[in-house]
């Protein structure tokens, strides 16, 4: 019994505690489950900006590369749009820099 | 000869004109939208929305257990929805957003802070009172939101 409660807790455990990278690593971006907002290279990366990025079917990794690209930018202009993908961000008087929505131009 | 090609041309020109018109008219609009809210039919759920023609680009609502988020489901067909401001600046759309994202789902308060309330707050901050959205004013009886200056 206790074997069966530490294999379940095991696979429980497996389950739900998947990195944000190792999420979005996968290409299916539609289907992957989304974290709350996190924190990656000092950029946080909000919930509305999440769902934008998966319901626009980027990967995070497409979108963390071009955030880290063009970062300069964004502090500067807190607006970005690279092709048809556009960022809106925001900074807190820390000088902390908030990725807040990811949307596609039709 | 001559006269009749530029003629041709020019009416060639005015038309490709028109059309290009026509197919830009779809414009970045901000709309406040209601609905009624899942599983609490009487209640209606305050959302806005940035859409260009028929697609919706982004999107903001405000959740009591959740913070701001995207509208779940945001199709422009669902609910109902008042254009607050055609042609509307990246600018402007930041400044409704921020004005969702800062909510926390603490601080959601059904009769003061709720959906229809941050909607409003959000509106009026990035247009000014001009903008203020009756659907969002005049939901749920105005309970919970203030009213129309």
């Amino acid at each position: 019994m206790r074997k069966f409660k530490i294999i379940t807790d095991f696979m429980f455990a497996f389950i739900t505690n998947v990195s944000a990278s190792s999420l979005f690593d996968k290409s299916d971006v539609a289907n992957v489950k989304l974290p709350s907002s996190f924190v990656e290279h000092g950029v946080r990366y909000t919930t509305p900006a999440l769902q934008g990025m998966q319901s626009n079917g980027i990967s995070f990794e497409e979108l963390r590369d071009l955030v880290e690209k063009h970062l300069t930018e964004a502090r500067d202009k807190k607006s970005l749009r690279c092709g048809n993908i556009q960022m809106l961000f925001s900074e807190d008087s820390m000088g902390s820099i908030k990725l807040n929505s990811v949307f596609r131009w039709y | 000869m001559k006269k009749y090609l530029f003629l041709i041309n020019f009416l060639t020109l005015i038309s490709a004109t028109m059309a290009s018109d026509i197919a830009s008219s779809d414009h970045v609009c901000l709309l406040s939208c209601t609905r009624p809210l899942v599983g609490k039919a009487y209640f209606e759920h305050c959302y806005v929305m940035l859409t260009k023609g028929d697609q919706v680009l982004d999107s903001r609502g405000y959740f009591g257990d959740e913070g701001s988020i995207r509208e779940p489901a945001p199709g422009i067909f669902q609910g109902k929805c008042e254009e607050v401001k055609r042609r509307v600046t990246m600018e402007e759309w930041q400044k409704v957003t921020e004005t969702f994202d800062r909510q926390k789902a603490s601080d959601y308060r059904a009769t003061s802070n709720n959906c229809c309330s941050v909607a409003i707050e959000a509106i009026l901050k990035a247009l000014g009172e001009k903008g203020i959205p009756d659907n969002a004013t005049s939901a749920n009886s105005g309970i919970g939101t203030r009213s129309k200056c």
